[in-house]
């Protein structure tokens, strides 16, 4: 059912076991996963059902990317451009490319600072296959577990990681994403509430738990929102400002009892971008031929030789190379790849962003938006640690490719790479609200609960530690399911 | 083979001497010269590789000129020319011993092969 809250008198109270912060992918499957469960849910949507401009405009603020030497470009216009605030949320632009983050980004890893999910892979494995079915996409593990279609020296360097697309991708003008959230309007336990914005948490006099909600509508309505529990799902970034901005109580803002809150912001750069060619020397294997399209990330061994975080390779279709031929004849000669007809691929690598305490979201409190909530500064900054895995995950690249006459790749400019090739390229927003064991090390615990807050859980990628360098939403739904099954035992749902 | 002189030979110019002055350097021509199974090679391209490697690594210059005086009228179809070089080229992207030639990063043992080439194309080119 969906209600338009400017269509509710003024100071109405709105009420339910569970209310969801927002109208994404989070809050489509949360609500639809507790419904079945038996559980009345609210899902609390800033925007209404199509975009405009007055609710995109609350996403505006400033940004800047750093690199740890004297590049700082601007990136204003990232905060609104990166975002999209209506029913479905940055759903509706997302490309569909579903990943799973690899088994050594959750691993604690000596050589990253601050690595180390609170659980292995293969815990939320289950769940990453949920969010499989979920889009209707092939699963990742078990039997039905693709085969990678080519290995490059086993797993000991490079290792592929299949990845498929949804076709409940809002980034094309279809129906499927539609119909996924049209998902939550079919079961009667689930009230999505249109432009309804959520401006600020009350907690109790204890500072423990959340009592209600500050709604607000962009035509001056005020209305109150009252749950048992209550999960903040508005995206990695609008996650923390809401906390941030919810400092009456907690001067600092909930969840910011160890400074962690806002801070260790990750998000995907990639380098090399149309710079870059890769050239294949062997017959691929049959699948995907057609399409052309891999992914690759390293090994944990892999890391800890070089010294260095996860990339992607991601390999396209591409264009003539110069002097591609040559290359290709002598390094088949040289080899024992067998005499194919090459093909050139576009790649580019991507890098992992490792948690940096200076990466961070803040408020601009003399910079606020038409409903009165301090507008966001993004300070995505990477740290001197990330520019030298660039240079050294390239290497291995070229390393790993030509000890197996797998390929040569084409890098048009030279090594070393300094922060001037760095470049955001992605809508991914992690790590914020990090999640950690121990109250000391982060803002959620393992289940996602706010340290601290006995009813207040966050979803979305703001809890990622680490953020590896695959696309995050699979991540996302996978720990949303997860999530959903510890809320159903926490209020004493079936099983 | 028809090939086209370029701007880059005066940088190699003291490799030429130095292959130039091997028995019988002026007596055979490009062809004769050239590897067997080279000829299905994009040479153009090989060369300008070769070249600029040869400009950019001159301390390699005497190891250019061994391979050269190897691969002189021999067969880069034969597995005992190919088998050495292969070694080497798997030791070059083992131990990484990369170089970076018009984008391309290769092995030193791939660039030396081009720079090779290149000189002993230059070699037949000078046939009186």
């Amino acid at each position: 059912m969906k209600i338009d809250s400017r269509e509710l008198p003024d100071g109405s109270v709105i009420e339910a076991p569970v209310i969801l912060i927002g109208g994404g992918i989070v809050g489509i499957a949360l609500s639809c996963q507790l419904a079945q469960l038996g559980h009345d849910v609210v899902v609390l949507e800033s925007g209404g059902e199509n975009p405009d401009d007055k609710s995109q405009a609350l996403y505006e603020g400033t940004g800047v990317l750093e690199g740890p030497a004297r590049l700082k470009l601007n990136q204003n216009e990232y905060l609104s451009a990166s975002r999209v605030r209506y029913f479905g949320g940055s759903g509706n632009r997302w490309g569909g490319v579903c990943v799973p983050l690899d088994g050594v980004d959750f691993a604690t890893r000596d050589w990253v600072p601050h690595s180390g999910w609170p659980f292995d892979r293969e815990h939320l494995e289950p769940h990453y296959n949920r969010a499989s079915d979920f889009l209707d996409i092939p699963h990742f593990f078990g039997s039905a577990a693709p085969e990678p279609p080519l290995r490059i020296n086993g797993e000991r360097r490079l290792h592929l990681r299949p990845h498929y697309r949804t076709r409940y991708t809002g980034a094309l003008a279809n129906g499927p994403f539609e119909s996924l959230k049209d998902k939550t309007l079919d079961p009667p336990r689930i009230r999505v509430y249109l432009h309804a914005n959520v401006t600020h948490i009350r907690v109790d006099d204890s500072g423990q738990s959340v009592e209600e909600l500050a709604v607000q509508t962009l035509d001056g309505k005020r209305h109150t929102a009252r749950a048992n529990r209550f999960v903040l799902a508005t995206g990695g970034i609008e996650n923390v400002r809401l906390l941030l901005a919810s400092n009456d109580v907690h001067s600092t803002g909930i969840g910011n009892h160890s400074d962690w809150l806002g801070r260790a912001f990750q998000g995907h750069a990639l380098v090399g971008n149309a710079l870059s060619q890769y050239l294949p020397l062997k017959h691929w294997p049959s699948q995907r031929q057609d399409r052309f399209s891999w992914l690759y990330g390293t090994t944990a061994q892999a890391q800890r030789e070089i010294g260095s975080g996860n990339f992607s390779l991601y390999l396209n279709r591409g264009g003539p190379s110069s002097h591609a031929d040559a290359v290709h004849g002598l390094a088949s000669r040289l080899g024992q790849a067998e005499p194919t007809p090459f093909r050139v691929a576009g790649l580019r690598l991507g890098i992992e962003h490792t948690p940096n305490r200076d990466s961070r979201i803040a408020l601009s409190e003399d910079n606020r938006d038409a409903l009165g909530m301090p507008r966001v500064h993004l300070r995505w900054k990477h740290s001197a640690f990330d520019l030298g895995s660039l240079d050294r995950s390239l290497k291995q690249v070229v390393r790993e490719m030509g000890r197996h006459d797998v390929a040569r790749l084409r890098w048009s400019s030279q090594p070393p790479y300094n922060e001037a090739f760095l470049r955001i390229g992605a809508r991914h927003h992690m790590g914020a609200t990090r999640m950690a064991t121990s109250s000391r090390d982060g803002v959620v615990d393992e289940h996602c609960r706010v340290h601290g807050i006995d009813n207040l859980y966050i979803g979305g990628s703001s809890v990622f530690p680490t953020s590896g360098i695959a696309n995050p939403t699979l991540t996302i739904l996978a720990l949303s399911f997860r999530l959903g099954d510890h809320l159903n035992t926490k209020i004493g749902g079936r099983a | 083979m028809s090939l086209v002189l370029r701007s880059r030979r005066e940088a190699i110019s003291m490799l030429a001497v130095f292959i130039a002055s091997a028995p019988s350097a002026r007596l055979l021509s490009q062809e004769e010269r050239l590897p067997k199974g080279a000829e299905d090679l994009d040479l153009e391209a090989i060369r300008e590789l070769g070249q600029k490697y040869a400009e950019e690594s001159g301390e390699d210059l005497a190891a250019i000129r061994d391979l050269s005086a190897r691969l002189e009228r021999g067969d880069l179809s034969d597995e005992s020319i190919l088998e050495r070089l292969r070694l080497d080229m798997r030791a070059d992207y083992d131990k990484d011993r990369l170089t970076h030639l018009e984008g391309w990063f290769l092995s030193r043992t791939e660039a030396r092969v081009c720079a090779a080439l290149d000189h002993l194309a230059i070699l037949g080119e000078t046939k009186p």
